[in-house]
């Protein structure tokens, strides 16, 4: 069934157009990735998708409710998670508290009893067991990440808006990323939608994959269909040119 | 008619003094988002600077007021070394920091030149037929003529000079203008000196009409973060502008409506400012 | 576990403070537990959800004026105006939070600061009501004045205050506080109903501060707009800074500390303000922990040393 659904949206900064009148699916069950050159409006679309900015046109709904009017915290309860490109860990507090805090902000009040089991699963799934009380400073940058994604798990969400989880990773830590991330779709149900850098990562891993470019959504179908496309070769080489 | 005509006169005069206190804070928020709670003790402190140069030592009192002007810009910077380099990028330890410090200021100055008022001898004596309406005292008429000096000249600094350009970058965006070289450090420096300068200026130049007493500065800075609230945070012309409705609608409102909540009405209009429209007259909208 | 036990045994040691204590000391001792629950209170808004109002002393006097006012104008029992203080208070808390619920750090400031000395300005002013700064004279809280009673009423008011204080950061509003204050944006993220935090705690903050306010009030029996003043708000903020701000037991040991300092100080004169000031200064600058802050380092590297 169609989880997320984005119809027509727009949204501009002054004279910027920043989205530009963007429309997709996600369906539940799959991993979708988006990508496009810098400044193409990837993160817009998921600020606005997540109520952090407001849509200027169209409209966003998740699981057949409208998020238009909805703040972020709301739309987090509804089963939207997010994670940030630069990653927002509670630095003064620790992984366990971090991932506390999903847990008091969920809808469905979890027992006190039951959180402490939750959250060493939660830390555990994403590579941090046995840091449960180090200081989020304290962390280094892939472990930063991990307690990002912990942190969106804990919230129960049906679907994760990923953003650049793979950028500074080294090889072997971006392979574990990518099993994480698969982990999360096959063994937790939940649906993803992940923008990012990597495109060999995004092809090998994802069903379907849109292409935003200078606000527009100029591509979609599967890594085969898009990685083909002409439209999409030029978005990228538009990107170089302009480089040199 | 010409009782208005006084009472504007003196909001205007007042305005651009306001206005001076306010480029001040302005410069320091603006460079390094810092608000100097002490701003007002400055202002003070160069008042008995002025006052000390002028009567005890016995220069003139135009020396007076340029050599306090220095010693404010210098304490400044000291200010800034010891107690706000280290608080950077951490907003409410600034705040709290140099609120202590305000208090530790005006109760040293209690100590140390006592409870009663001090004032340098004034430049000019006299008054002035102002548009044959009213009689003016002449050392305001020279305050308001110094004062306006000063604003222009910070103007110009800031539009012509290299400094000034840097000034403008950095309140634009901070991030940017590191990457292409500048040191943020030494701007941060400069630009808190002479903030703390301003101030300064603006004390030599109101305390022949107005002495100084310990606790004044409190008044001074409140109504400079109101000026620059009202004028916009980031803008100098708001200042200008804010500083001048500012003193305007506290004379005519304390002439007409109520002298006694005369301090009230700048509170009154951070507040509305503050909820309405946070950006000010001229602000930049903050993303 | 151990510190119920903590808590309980220092409570049980003030309570047998006034059989050894003189009249003046105790007078000091009820000064310090009033410090103790203003400091503690402006803690939880500005050390645990980072909203520094300068406020804070606003709400004490709207306390004590209402309980005061009532009692003095209305004939109503100062019994039944304390808690309409704090309604008061708690309202007031409400709307100052809520008008700055779009902004953050300095302009936050900026707005409770000019909330409070609105507020100072108004009452110094309306003379008819307040007796300005003459004073108005209010009765005791109930009965004969006694400073014993009034040492215990206000021993038991703050142990209270403090027990709420603790419950609330142990639960999950704490958690939430916790996490708006490292970063608003992320908790929104997370479910956390930011505004709604926010406002929560002004309204929390508010309302301990209108109790302090009247307990005060009543002790003294006599109000002036100094307890709305930036005077007393500097002295609260500088006893949760030295004591260390963020923490529970900050607020309580610098209020006590700082009390005590400065009685020992007024024998040299009215130079206490200036010594706490510098003192302040010098934690904000290099301590920016407070005691408790100094304290948890020195054993940290006791413990180090020690293995």
């Amino acid at each position: 069934m169609t989880l997320l659904s984005v119809e027509s949206v727009s949204k501009s900064f002054g004279g910027l157009m920043a989205v530009s009148n963007v429309s997709f699916s996600v369906e539940e069950g799959q991993i979708v990735g988006l990508i496009g050159p810098n400044g193409a409006g990837k993160t817009t679309l998921f600020n606005v998708i997540a109520g952090a900015l407001h849509a200027d046109e169209g409209r966003i709904s998740f699981r057949g409710k409208d998020l238009n009017r909805l703040a972020p915290h709301e739309i987090c309860r509804e089963g939207l998670a997010r994670t940030f490109q630069v990653t927002r860990p509670f630095l003064g507090m620790t992984c366990y508290e971090n991932v506390l805090v999903a847990l008091v902000g969920r809808r469905d009040r979890v027992a006190e009893s039951e959180r402490p089991q939750l959250i060493e699963k939660t830390l555990d799934l994403t590579g941090l067991a046995g840091k449960q009380a180090v200081l989020a400073r304290d962390l280094n940058l892939i472990d930063k990440k991990r307690l990002e994604l912990a942190r969106a798990l804990a919230t129960n969400p049906k679907l994760v808006l990923l953003d650049e989880v793979l950028g500074g990773l080294s090889s072997m830590e971006m392979s574990q990323a990518l099993e994480l991330i698969r982990t999360i779709r096959d063994r937790l149900g939940i649906t993803i939608l992940w923008i990012e850098h990597v495109v060999g990562a995004v092809m090998s891993l994802c069903e379907r994959v849109l292409v935003l470019s200078q606000g527009a959504l100029i591509c979609e179908g599967t890594p085969k269909e898009v990685s083909s496309d002409t439209c999409v070769i030029e978005a990228y080489l538009g990107e170089a040119d302009a480089q040199d | 008619m010409s009782d208005f005509s006084l009472y504007l006169t003196n909001g205007l005069v007042m305005g651009i003094i306001y206005a001076l206190f306010a480029l001040g804070v302005a410069l320091i928020v603006g460079i390094m988002n810092v608000i100097n709670f002490a701003h007002g003790e400055l202002y003070v402190l160069a008042g008995y600077f002025s006052a000390l140069f002028a009567t005890a030592l016995g220069f003139h009192p135009a020396l007076a007021m340029a050599m306090s002007t220095v010693v404010i810009f210098v304490v400044g910077l000291l200010i800034e070394r010891v107690f706000i380099r280290p608080t950077y990028g951490n907003d409410m330890y600034s705040l709290i920091v140099t609120f202590i410090l305000s208090i530790v200021l005006q109760n040293a100055y209690l100590l140390i030149f006592g409870p009663y008022p001090r004032k340098p001898p004034n430049l000019v004596t006299g008054a002035t037929n102002v548009f044959s309406l009213f009689m003016y005292g002449n050392q305001r008429l020279l305050g308001f003529g110094l004062a306006l000096v000063v604003i222009v000249a910070f103007f110009i600094l800031i539009k012509f000079t290299w400094f000034g350009r840097v000034v403008r970058a950095v309140s634009l965006d901070r991030d940017m203008a590191a990457l292409v070289g500048v040191n943020p450090e030494r701007v941060n420096l400069i630009s808190f000196g002479l903030g703390c300068a301003l101030a300064g200026a603006a004390g030599v130049i109101l305390t022949p009409i107005f002495p100084v007493t310990p606790t004044v500065g409190v008044g001074v800075s409140l109504t400079a973060f109101v000026v620059v609230v009202l004028g916009g945070m980031g803008s100098f012309a708001g200042c200008v502008v804010g500083g001048l409705v500012l003193g305007v609608v506290e004379n005519l409102g304390a002439a007409y409506l109520s002298s006694a909540y005369k301090q009230l009405f700048g509170f009154v209009i951070l507040i509305l400012v503050l909820f309405f429209r946070p950006a000010g007259l001229f602000g930049r909208q903050r993303v | 576990m151990q510190y119920w036990i903590a808590a309980i045994v220092a409570l049980g040691c003030f309570a047998t403070l006034p059989f050894f204590l003189g009249q003046y000391w105790l007078h000091a001792a009820i000064m310090g537990l009033f410090y103790v629950m203003m400091a503690s209170s402006w803690n939880l808004l500005a050390g645990y959800t980072g909203q520094v109002s300068f406020a804070h002393a606003a709400f004490a006097g709207i306390g004590a004026y209402t309980s005061g006012i009532l009692a003095v104008k209305a004939g109503i029992p100062p019994l039944i105006g304390l808690p309409l203080g704090v309604a008061l208070a708690a309202l007031l808390g409400f709307a100052l939070g809520s008008l700055c619920i779009r902004m953050g750090g300095i302009y936050l400031s900026l707005t409770t600061l000019a909330f409070s000395e609105i507020l100072r300005i108004v009452v110094t002013n309306e003379y008819e009501i307040t007796r300005g700064t003459m004073g108005l004279k209010i009765p005791p809280l109930f009965g004969e004045y006694s400073k014993t009673v009034s040492f215990y009423v206000l021993l038991i008011a703050a142990a209270l205050m403090l027990w709420a204080i603790r419950r609330i950061l142990d639960s999950d509003l704490g958690t939430s506080f916790r996490a708006v204050q490292n970063d608003e944006t992320a908790a929104s993220s997370l479910g956390i109903p930011v505004v709604r935090v926010r406002i929560i705690a002004f309204v929390i903050a508010g309302a301990m501060a209108g109790l302090a306010g009247s307990l005060y009030g009543h002790y003294l029996m006599l109000i002036t707009p100094h307890v709305l003043s930036l005077d007393l708000m500097f002295l609260v903020l500088a006893m949760t800074v030295i004591g260390g701000m963020g923490t529970f037991v900050g607020p309580i040991i610098g209020a006590l500390f700082l009390e005590v300092l400065s009685e020992y100080i007024r024998v040299y004169g009215e130079f206490h303000i200036l010594i706490f000031g510098l003192v302040a200064l010098a934690a904000a600058r290099f301590a920016p922990e407070g005691l408790v802050g100094l304290w948890r380092g020195y054993f940290a590297r006791k413990v180090r040393s020690g293995q």
